[in-house]
């Protein structure tokens, strides 16, 4: 994710990369070869000397919350890869650390930039389905256990559940819950079940029902990694069930290979005409992390308010929260289960 | 030396029992009566059998099953597998129910890139080549090689000759991809004085997509069974770079019809059945995409995908 946000961006004008902080040396060389101008192995070094404006964290779970800290310390405005941190108590000493602070922190929940998720919430909001009464909203793929093309081993923090702050759930789950809460409002929490298919301690598998205290819509979310399907292929959706019709979010994305030829020959001809790109369009879904961290620049210019707000990462992580507290009663969960192999 | 073929219809847990039991009955080496088996499944990443990318640990647990019923000796077995590039076999054992399995059939998991090791060599072609290998394997009885029936992308198929690659200890195994089929024949033949009886899992098997075909292939020489699992899978064994080099360095030879035994099934019948692919098609493909994002990105100054990158 580090090296997608950095290549993001170096091509967003508004933003000059001054420094890069990573404890792999690797990383830092690749860094270096891209242009950016000083490698750290340490955060807290790069605060200290750099005194950047804002800073992209994109660590594992497990250690963003100590970087923000350190970060609002410092007076620098965050971007941050979701979940904002492991737990509900951990979101709220975010909110008191950047509130003391007076900095402004964004979460880049990137799926609210696909282009077919923001037709769907456009034409959820013009009501041309009716009232919706359900939504289907599913997110399945291979979470940490992707074989990339070049072999390498999962970060072993990925099996430890403390480290993550759960599984599935709180990884692929918070996309689908944030989703939900964006487009109806006020998630509350009916129902629950966990899968643990890969006997790991925390779940692969997540069957969610919520029901929005905003528009009563019912909303059956999935999310898993159990599933080995791999880019350009994505198992995700959001299918809105109205009075006055349906839509799904497949429906509305174009063919991948169609999108990719129309998007690169239009990014070929701006270049000719010295017009700006738009970045990874052509992959379709991965141009969302670079509209993402783009609309966090464009905010902070102007101070508007995030697409994203804190308000709405709470929320989510109330549902994930809760969840996580009834798996660990020792009586069973009034609303749930949780099943093992 | 014949090769076994067995095929079971639906996957009910007896009816796949006595397929497995009745294919290793027939392949099973003429009074072999080893003290020691290390059994070397292909666990190659973290995805369960149902992928048709793995051996389950249910069928690996059948195996065993026979093996006891089977020898008077009582023999150690072991599981062992190496690790990967990307893959840790202590995560694998755990995740694909391998824990839980050796701990109901009291049997030893081992990995097989932890020391002891020992240094072997081979020469392919003129060159030789170095590996370290567990002692745990190079000091059994026999090995039970027990490889997937699927294709791959570089060597073109999968099965009990690249097994055995898994089992070098090293784990950064990606370096050897350049000149993976030498690599695959020449860790074979470090190893072709061990006895070793080899067994293919198409339970699940991995074509263009995963199938249940319910086949199980078994054999005392992988070369003979990995030509009989080429010519279910609709590829001609001399198209395979590896298998055709295992023939030239003496490795065996493909396995003639009249070397084939079929239990209530026919090689035909499994070959019609099998989700084939045009493994040309599919790399050139791969090799068009790949290039095309390349070439594109230069042009427009866009940017890469970080894995692609790489």
């Amino acid at each position: 994710m580090g090296q997608t946000h950095l290549k993001n961006a170096l091509r967003i004008p508004e933003i000059e990369v001054t420094s890069v902080a990573d404890k792999s040396q690797k990383n830092q060389k690749l860094a270096a070869k891209w242009g950016v101008p000083k490698t750290y192995t340490d955060y807290e070094e790069l605060l200290a000397h750099e005194k950047p404006e804002a800073v992209i964290v994109s660590l594992p779970n497990f250690l963003r919350v100590p970087a923000i800290t350190k970060a609002a310390g410092n007076g620098v405005d965050v971007f941050v890869d979701k979940p904002l941190a492991r737990n509900l108590s951990e979101i709220e000493l975010v909110k008191r650390t950047i509130r003391r602070a007076g900095i402004r922190l964004m979460v880049s929940n990137n799926f609210r930039f696909f282009p077919h998720v923001q037709e769907l919430k456009h034409r959820l909001e013009q009501g041309r389905y009716g009232e919706i009464v359900s939504v289907t909203l599913e997110h399945i793929m291979n979470g940490p256990f992707t074989h990339p093309l070049v072999p390498r081993p999962v970060p072993e923090w990925w099996f430890d559940k403390t480290k993550v702050g759960g599984g599935a759930l709180i990884d692929n789950g918070h996309h689908v819950i944030d989703l939900f809460t964006w487009l109806f409002g006020k998630p509350r929490l009916e129902y629950w079940n966990f899968e643990h298919r890969n006997n790991l301690e925390g779940e692969d598998a997540v069957n969610i029902v919520l029901r929005s205290g905003a528009t009563g819509t019912v909303g059956m979310l999935t999310a898993g990694w159990f599933s080995n399907v791999i880019f350009p292929r994505l198992d995700f959706r959001v299918i809105l069930h109205g009075t006055a019709g349906y839509c799904s979010t497949d429906e509305l994305r174009p063919n991948f290979y169609l999108n990719a030829l129309k998007e690169g020959l239009r990014n070929i001809s701006r270049r000719f005409v010295g017009r700006p790109r738009n970045i990874l369009t052509y992959t379709y879904y991965l141009s969302s992390y670079f509209f993402s961290l783009q609309s966090f620049v464009e905010c902070l210019k102007t101070g508007a308010q995030f697409p994203t707000t804190l308000d709405e990462e709470t929320q989510v992580m109330s549902i994930i929260d809760e969840i996580y507290n009834e798996e660990s009663k020792e009586h069973g969960s009034s609303c749930g289960q949780s099943r093992r192999r | 030396m014949a090769v076994v073929v067995g095929r079971v219809e639906g996957d009910s847990y007896e009816d796949t029992r006595k397929m497995i039991w009745s294919v290793m009955e027939r392949a099973w080496p003429a009074s072999a009566e080893p003290r020691s088996i290390l059994i070397k499944p292909n666990l190659c990443y973290y995805w369960d059998s149902s992928t048709g990318q793995t051996v389950g640990a249910q069928t690996t647990s059948h195996i065993i099953d026979y093996l006891r019923e089977k020898l008077d000796s009582k023999p150690l077995i072991t599981i062992g597998e190496a690790d990967a590039s990307a893959m840790k076999t202590k995560h694998a054992f755990r995740m694909l129910g391998y824990d839980a399995m050796a701990r109901e059939k009291n049997v030893k998991l081992t990995n097989l890139s932890d020391p002891p090791t020992t240094r072997v060599n081979a020469m392919v072609g003129g060159t030789r080549y170095d590996f370290s290998v567990s002692d745990c394997l190079l000091q059994s009885d026999m090995i039970l090689n027990l490889s997937k029936l699927k294709y791959h992308r570089t060597p073109g198929l999968t099965c009990s000759l690249k097994n055995m690659f898994g089992a070098i200890a090293k784990p950064h195994k990606f370096s050897y991809h350049r000149q993976l089929d030498r690599i695959i024949v020449a860790i074979n033949k470090t190893l072709s004085d061990l006895p070793m009886l080899c067994v293919v899992d198409g339970l699940v098997a991995l074509g263009k997509y995963p199938l249940k075909i319910g086949t199980i292939l078994a054999g005392t020489n992988a070369l003979e069974v990995d030509s009989v699992a080429a010519r279910i899978m609709g590829v001609r064994p001399q198209s395979i770079g590896h298998l055709n080099l295992a023939q030239k360095e003496g490795l065996g030879h493909f396995a003639r019809e009249d070397e084939v035994i079929c239990i209530n099934t026919s090689l035909n019948e499994l070959r019609n059945i099998f989700p084939k692919q045009n493994r040309r098609i599919q790399n050139l493909s791969w090799w068009i995409q790949l290039t095309g994002v390349r070439i594109y990105c230069h042009l427009a100054g866009d940017v890469l995908p970080p894995l692609i990158d790489e």
